[in-house]
């Protein structure tokens, strides 16, 4: 689904990501943990097509194509999905159209009819019922006056609509009280099936209680360090990223 | 430097000739000579603002208009076909169509025209001693303050008049077609008297357009009087073609308890200048003035508006909403007046401006003058790019670039198209929008 190969990027002059390898097949859960700094949302940004991001190395592949020539809507159209840390708000801008224009976008790119109103409708209803989104908030304009957790919500829910080949989830726990973050994370779960895959991007280990990883790894200094599976987490979780950084020290001498 | 010498020593007298020749010879005057000639005195004694003047400080509208003719030589009239296709949806009932200021009968639909409802041209009301037309017209604009009034009543050969009697709710929409159809470089001096009488209430759309090919200069003068409680909104539509000149001056009177609502949408013109001026006359009164102006090219769109609150108790909510790309010019210039008297005045102006492209410019001046203690005005002036977070948000949910764009800047706009309460014409509105970005 997803091959990363040797990535590196830069920022304003500034390495960021020096050397990322990932493979990632599909239907599986990825974690990406690693502590503040390290890259881990550039590499969500890098993904998703943010031009900020200068790609100096390496190569990406997604579901076998070239990822990285292709523009951010390309990427989305062809099945990649970003949840956004901090979604948005688009004033003015009603959530109804906003949802409508980008599934009948997506749906235009794969040579598939758009949605009618009644029918957009009834997807609506059924997709905000999984990430118990108020019928209220598609009233308004995106994400403005939204609370966190709702702005949280809204990601997941746009994803159920758009329905990705791969979700990039870039700390979307971050700001989460205990319900929303089991409501994202049914949400998520919901989701998964053989053929979609994650990468779970985040600081801590709580979230993967909720949405289990099939793997995780360290990214420290723009580098994946550590790989292993969910346990990796757990011992994150208990002795931080120190220890992790000692044995990189070690390894250097 | 030298070349602007010029201009002004010899090129204005020539105008200044031009115009009294023309006075001399034109033979389907208005029935009111002398309200002419003073108005042609007022011209030759004044002349055009200077360039230094403030209120022209950006555009050279003097310039422009000493290059027009002020012979109107009309085009072979537009065919049905033509009008029909400038027709709105859901606006066809009610059509008035003016070709080069003068009213077209033959092109025109008034079938449905309710009781109470006068549309007339306007040098016929005047010569069959119409009480309000004579009461009003030219009394609210002032040619003595404004070349470009002074200009349109001297050259003035009719005009049109839109009277509703009092308690008249007009319910089909009334739309006046307004085209400027010339084979010359025409100076065209179209005129409009509104006179809405106490308690009752129209709502009129306009479209503005130039047929010709040519590089014409609409003069236009629009009068508005609002009676005590009547209720008016006017959405004008500006889409004059890139090679037409237009100055619009807009003044308006209003009675107690009224409400007067103007939308203007500026999607084309090579220079548009809005002299528009607001005078809420008695108590109550609850003036709204919005307005988008959509500009490419080389457009240069000047916005001057004045309200001026004379009387206490009177609201107005003023928003203004520039998107500029290209190597397009836009001026805002809002003056809100509040006088001593006018306690318990709320006014509200807003400007926005999104620049598209790099070389687009916006100049912007509120200018508050408030002589009353008891009041509340506030404006705000914002001018920016495009929000990239906001592009990136809406391009990673599969919408390309120029859809990304275009949805939002229809929601930049959406400040003043959501307050159109007609759906139809909003959607028309919007679409329009859409199809200039």
């Amino acid at each position: 689904m997803l091959e990363i190969q040797n990535l590196h990027a830069a920022i304003e002059g500034h390495e960021i990501l020096r050397g990322v390898n990932l493979n990632i097949q599909p239907g599986e859960v990825h974690a990406i943990m690693g502590p503040n700094g390290s890259g881990k949302s550039t590499l969500a940004s890098v993904l998703a097509g943010r031009e900020e991001y200068e790609v100096t190395e390496g190569t990406v592949l997604f579901d076998g194509q070239t990822l990285l020539e292709m523009e951010p809507d390309e990427r989305a159209c062809e099945g990649l999905f970003l949840a956004f840390q901090y979604p948005v708000e688009l004033p003015g801008v009603n959530m109804m159209t906003f949802l409508r224009e980008s599934v009948n976008s997506v749906r235009k790119y794969r040579s598939q009819e758009p949605l009618s109103g009644a029918a957009f409708l009834k997807f609506i209803k059924e997709k905000q019922a999984m990430v118990e989104m108020k019928e209220s908030l598609t009233n308004r304009a995106v994400n403005e006056g939204f609370s966190g957790g709702e702005k949280k919500r809204n990601e997941i829910f746009q994803m159920a609509l758009l329905e990705p080949k791969l979700a990039v989830l870039d700390e979307t726990d971050s700001g989460l009280d205990i319900d929303a973050l089991r409501i994202v994370a049914n949400g998520v779960n919901a989701l998964r099936d053989a053929k979609r895959s994650f990468l779970v991007i985040t600081h801590y280990q709580r979230l993967l209680e909720y949405i289990v990883p099939d793997f995780v790894h360290v990214l420290v200094n723009g580098r994946i360090v550590k790989s292993g599976t969910k346990e990796l987490a757990l011992e994150l979780e208990e002795k931080g990223y120190d220890w992790i950084k000692e044995d990189l020290a070690l390894e250097a001498v | 430097m030298n070349e602007i010498t010029q201009t002004e020593t010899i090129a204005i007298p020539m105008l200044e000739q031009r115009l009294m020749d023309r006075f001399a010879t034109e033979d389907t005057r208005l029935p009111l000579p002398e309200l002419q000639r003073r108005a042609l005195s007022s011209f030759l004694e004044n002349g055009f603002p200077k360039t230094k003047s403030e209120r022209y400080k950006y555009s050279p509208f003097r310039n422009f208009a000493l290059e027009q003719d002020l012979v109107v030589l009309p085009a072979e009239p537009p065919d049905a076909a033509t009008i029909a296709s400038l027709a709105l949806p859901e606006m066809d009932d009610l059509v008035v169509v003016l070709i080069n200021g003068t009213y077209a009968p033959h092109l025109s639909k008034l079938d449905a025209l309710p009781n109470g409802v006068n549309i007339e041209p306007l040098a016929d009301a005047l010569r069959s001693g119409n009480e309000q037309a004579l009461r009003h017209f030219d009394r609210i604009a002032n040619p003595s303050e404004d070349a470009f009034v002074a200009i349109n009543t001297a050259l003035l050969t009719d005009g049109l008049l839109v009277q509703v009697k009092a308690s008249k709710m007009v319910e089909p929409i009334l739309h006046i077609v307004n085209v400027v159809n010339v084979v010359n470089d025409a100076f065209v001096q179209p005129r409009m008297l509104v006179v809405v009488d106490s308690g009752a209430s129209i709502r009129i759309v306009e479209s503005r357009i130039a047929l010709s090919a040519t590089a014409p200069f609409v003069n236009m003068v629009s009068e508005w009087m609002i009676a005590e409680h009547a209720q008016v909104s006017y959405h004008l539509l500006q889409d004059v073609g890139e090679d037409t000149k237009e100055h619009h001056t807009l003044a308006s009177k209003q009675e107690t308890g009224s409400v007067f609502s103007t939308n203007v949408l500026t999607l084309s013109g090579k220079a548009v200048r809005n002299n528009q001026n607001y005078l809420p006359n008695a108590e109550f009164c609850e003036t709204n003035l919005n307005a988008v102006v959509v500009a490419q090219g080389n457009m240069h769109v000047d916005n001057a508006t004045f309200v001026d609150h004379a009387c206490p108790n009177c609201a107005s909510n003023e928003s203004y909403k520039h998107i500029l790309g290209g190597k397009s010019t836009g001026v805002f210039n809002g003056k809100i007046m509040v006088r001593q008297d006018a306690q318990k005045t709320n006014a509200y102006q807003s400007n926005k401006t999104i620049l598209t492209s790099d070389e687009a410019r916006i100049y912007t001046k509120p200018e508050l003058e408030i002589y009353a203690d008891d009041v509340k005005c506030s404006h705000g002036a914002a001018t920016g790019k495009m929000d990239n977070e906001a592009l990136f948000y809406l391009r990673a949910r599969g919408l390309n670039e120029a859809a990304a764009k275009k949805m939002l800047l229809i929601a930049f706009a959406g400040d003043v198209t959501g307050k159109i309460t007609l759906e139809a014409l909003r959607e028309d509105w919007n679409a329009r929008i859409a199809d200039r970005i």
